[in-house]
């Protein structure tokens, strides 16, 4: 792979920690080098200083391996960490997630895991050295593994129930706030979420196989989790970026066709959510006038967001589109798709969608074309202050605030990013 | 030139200081067995998350100005930079300099790199480095995944060096080599040495001051106005600093470190090529370890009696503010976290407030930098207090706080958190944390007096804390899983 210029993701380790530490009383058991899990937690700082897991941080068990057992392999020294892991942690699942150390050794992972098959609970791996990916890759590569070892065997379908895949916890900072937003507005049109992403259930998990749908909240991550579920259940599933403002109505609508709901019932939801919504905004016509008339704004962001936040600045607050840089790395054929679904917009407007994760190509565009507002991560709010340009802070590495609960989806979150946003150019932060 | 992979291997820890990284006891048994000769490196048959070799180059040469870090790895390795960040935008500030980005670029190794090799990405990273930033200097991070495919950087940066401005320095830090943090930094300071250059000069009562990423600007500032009352100039080395700095370390007529935890190598290497006398005591916190530290350092340049004076002057003026914050300290318990050279700083401190220590902690122990220290504190210490040695390891922190209930936990961060999820209240040292010399006691003093006054937040989240363990481990022994010799 190509050189990146201040990288914007951690490693598919990365990703399968972050899986990890969003499901509810499960215990990643990291076999890998000794620094992978403390370098990755380090990072986590850059995901608004969460201390988020059960076992998370410096609590995560980890092999690390030595000089020995690169030399002489590390299956023996695994076998005795899941034994003594199990012995002094108690949890629900536990979760071998391996590093670039073992996947170059060699090391069997499978066989050693299998002989704890009668463990009272389950213990799973996913091999997830972080030569094979970015935090993205993990994220599905680990999740597949997961599902492939957890969840059963079932025809049956359970009405109205669906999974949310495709927000990686922690590597999106808003991850809690996005989810609680999206599940709140599915309850509304009398969905129930089964797998939400946030504090997932090994029960949870065991189930996923019965649900009537899956929802991908990104144009990229969660897809091959969702076609894998696909094949081997026969779930099927719809892709749609996480909805922001009023895209969130066409979300609900689309979601709602797919499973057959009542649609006159669902438009009644939709309407009180608008009015709510449109309520808040119609407040801001005059903050709007100050701080973001005709201001042209540019998306440093993954896919999932990149689509999302540029339709509800565009559609719903005219801003005009210039860079939208994608930074996760879809793979070829999902990328049309997605630059397709990013410049349909409402009104005819051409923004300039480049997929690019290094970072020193993606600035060389933004101080050429200077737009006045970046949401892109702390980095490029230190950048951008050098060419006078202000930044909302959305993405990995995001040092400078703590995230705890709020995000930017739906309607309320939208409510919130334009509270945010116009506070953020007034003050002149 | 390079001229060998040898010529960038420094010795790790273990092979030349003995170095262990598991001991569980009280400080008297770790001095017993130390003179006795059986202390041995031992293995824990549970681990958890730790920092490796690769992590202290990575993160300290991020600190360097006008440098590009290049992480020679999988994307992963360089995320935790985010984790350092807070220190250098701090730091920065602290010293009247803008905030910037560290500038980082990763090889970003991928299936393709591990069969058929990196160096050719390490050769368009380089030179990538040199077309968008021309920095000064160009420091290249070894990593696991290099180091098992063999990667031959030597050459690759043999080759590139004619091409680019700044001076490439290697860093062979793969994070298999050691268990001990120290070992990375022997290896980020001895590599960098390559930047030094001979002297133009000799820099008359010029002392150079090694200083890791986490003693604060504000410490280095107390040092120097002390030296300077005794007529001792001071240059630190060598992080947010220019490299212009870096090249002229060799000028310096004397060295002395705010770690002798970290610094060792590098002051004998020093010292053999630049003919440059060091010393390096225990880090100077609490009056009686910076006199000890003062007192060394000035012997460099034969200022013993214009030392004594200001440590004279020093005692007079601050005893009578240290004995009011010594009144309210007296007799409260404290756990002490941080690696050995710090942790035993601290503890000498708190035992001058009249406080107690229930439990203290290292990374890593060897004789070089822990002996003497250590044999001062069993001495002045009222009880015996458990040592706990580990790369981290939190499973044994949570299991002696939950034994000890000490008043107050004294840590860096990845310590304090523990410690309010547990209920104690901390006094954390953060970038920004004076706690070095008289005005650092002063200083440290009373922030520990406010941590006691009010851990309302401590009590509130232990009450709701779930931690991952298992009951039973509470009323086992906190070293249970430190195995025999191997």
């Amino acid at each position: 792979m190509s050189y990146i210029d201040a990288p914007r993701v951690t490693c598919a380790l990365g990703g399968a920690l972050d899986l990890v530490n969003s499901i509810h009383r499960a215990v990643p058991i990291i076999h890998a080098g000794p620094g992978c899990g403390m370098a990755l937690f380090t990072g986590n700082l850059g995901h608004g200083y969460q201390y988020e897991g059960y076992a998370c941080g410096y609590a995560m068990p980890s092999t690390n391996t030595l000089e020995k057992q690169v030399v002489f392999g590390g299956e023996e020294r695994l076998r005795e960490q899941i034994k003594t892991t199990l012995e002094i942690i108690d949890a629900d699942i536990y979760f071998v997630i391996s590093g670039c150390t073992v996947g170059l050794i060699g090391d069997d992972i499978r066989a050693v895991v299998n002989e704890f098959s009668g463990s009272e609970k389950p213990v799973i791996f996913a091999e997830t050295s972080g030569f094979k990916g970015d935090t993205y890759r993990g994220y599905d590569i680990a999740y597949k593994s997961m599902i492939d070892q957890l969840t059963v065997r079932s025809k049956k379908r359970t009405k109205g129930v669906v999974n949310l895949l495709g927000i990686v916890p922690l590597m999106d900072a808003f991850w809690q706030g996005n989810i609680n937003e999206i599940v709140r507005l599915l309850q509304r049109i009398g969905l129930k979420v089964n797998l939400s992403g946030n504090g997932d259930t090994v029960e949870k998990i065991r189930n996923a196989s019965k649900v009537e749908l899956n929802i991908v909240l990104s144009p990229n991550t969660g897809i091959s989790v969702a076609e894998h579920f696909k094949q081997k259940f026969g779930v099927s599933y719809l892709v749609y970026p996480l909805p922001i403002g009023s895209e969130t109505s066409n979300f609900l609508r689309e979601v709602a066709r797919a499973l057959h709901l009542d649609l006159e019932k669902v438009e009644k939801v939709i309407e009180e959510e608008e009015n709510t919504f449109w309520k808040y905004l119609l407040k801001f016509t005059e903050a709007h006038v100050f701080a973001l008339s005709n201001k042209e704004f540019a998306v440093i962001a993954d896919s999932g967001y990149a689509v999302g936040i540029t339709k509800f600045l565009a559609n719903d607050l005219s801003l005009t589109p210039g860079l939208i840089a994608v930074t996760d790395q879809p793979e070829e054929d999902l990328r049309e798709p997605i630059r397709e679904n990013i410049s349909k917009l409402d009104y005819d407007l051409e923004p300039t969608v480049l997929f690019e994760s290094d970072n020193y190509k993606i600035w060389e565009n933004i101080k050429e074309n200077k737009p006045n507002v970046i949401f892109g991560s702390t980095n490029d709010k230190i950048e951008g202050k050098k060419y006078g340009i202000s930044t909302f802070p959305l993405t990995f590495p995001l040092y400078d605030q703590v995230v705890l609960s709020k995000g930017y989806s739906g309607y309320r979150g939208a409510v919130t990013l334009a509270e945010e946003l116009s506070t953020m150019l007034i003050s002149g932060t | 030139m390079i001229k060998s992979k040898s010529e960038l291997l420094v010795p790790t820890r273990e092979e030349r200081l003995g170095t262990v990284c598991a001991f569980g006891g009280s400080g008297k048994d770790l001095v017993r067995c130390s003179r006795k000769g059986c202390l041995k490196n031992r293995e824990r048959s549970f681990s958890q998350a730790s920092a490796c070799d690769e992590m202290m180059p990575l993160l300290n040469a991020a600190m360097i100005n006008d440098n590009v870090v290049i992480a020679h790895s999988p994307v992963g390795c360089s995320s935790m930079i985010p984790g350092v960040l807070l220190i250098h935008k701090t730091e920065r500030a602290i010293r009247g300099q803008s905030s910037d980005t560290v500038k980082t670029i990763s090889t970003n190794f991928g299936e393709h790199e591990v069969v058929y090799g990196g160096v050719d990405e390490l050769e368009k990273a380089i030179l990538e480095a040199e077309n968008r930033y021309h920095p000064e200097l160009i420091t290249v991070i070894s990593s696991c995944a290099a180091g098992i495919i063999g990667d031959d950087i030597e050459a690759v940066i043999n080759r590139v060096q004619p091409k680019v401005k700044g001076i490439i320095i290697p860093m062979q830090c793969e994070g298999f080599r050691s268990g001990a943090v120290a070992t990375g930094y022997d290896t980020f300071l001895v590599a960098l040495m390559r930047a030094i250059e001979p002297p133009k000069e000799k820099k008359k009562d010029t002392l150079l001051v090694v200083n890791p990423l986490t003693i604060s600007h504000v410490n280095e500032l107390e040092i120097e106005r002390l030296l300077a009352k005794a007529g001792i100039k001071v240059q630190y080395f060598p992080l947010f600093t220019d490299v212009a700095n870096i090249k002229s370390a060799s000028e310096v007529t004397g060295a002395s470190t705010l770690c002798n935890l970290m610094s060792n190598l590098f002051l004998i290497n020093m010292e053999k090529k630049y003919d440059i006398p060091y010393v390096e005591p225990p880090m100077p916190v609490g009056i009686e370890f910076t006199n000890w530290w003062l007192r060394e350092t000035a012997k460099l340049f034969g200022k013993e009696k214009e030392i004594e004076k200001v440590i004279e002057e020093e005692e007079a003026r601050t005893a009578p503010i240290l004995r009011e914050i010594r009144s309210k300290l007296e007799g409260k318990r404290a756990f002490v976290g941080f690696n050995l050279a710090r942790t035993l700083a601290i503890q000498s401190l708190i035992e001058e407030f009249g406080m107690e220590t229930a439990v203290s902690t290292g990374l890593e122990y060897s004789d070089v930098y822990g002996l003497e220290p250590l044999e001062n504190l069993n001495r002045r210490s009222k009880k015996e207090f458990t040592l706990q040695i580990g790369n981290f390891q939190h499973f044994e922190w949570v299991n002696l706080l939950a034994k000890e209930k000490p008043d107050v936990l004294v840590g860096g961060i990845e310590y304090c958190s523990t410690g309010i999820r547990q209920g104690i209240p901390v006094a954390p040292v953060l970038p920004g944390t004076l706690y070095v010399g008289y005005e650092g006691a002063i200083s440290f003093g009373k922030e520990l007096v406010r941590s006691l006054r009010n851990p309302a937040y401590a009590r509130k989240i232990s009450a709701r804390v779930n931690l991952p363990y298992r009951e039973s481990w509470y009323s086992q022994s906190p070293f249970k899983y430190i195995g025999d010799n191997k």
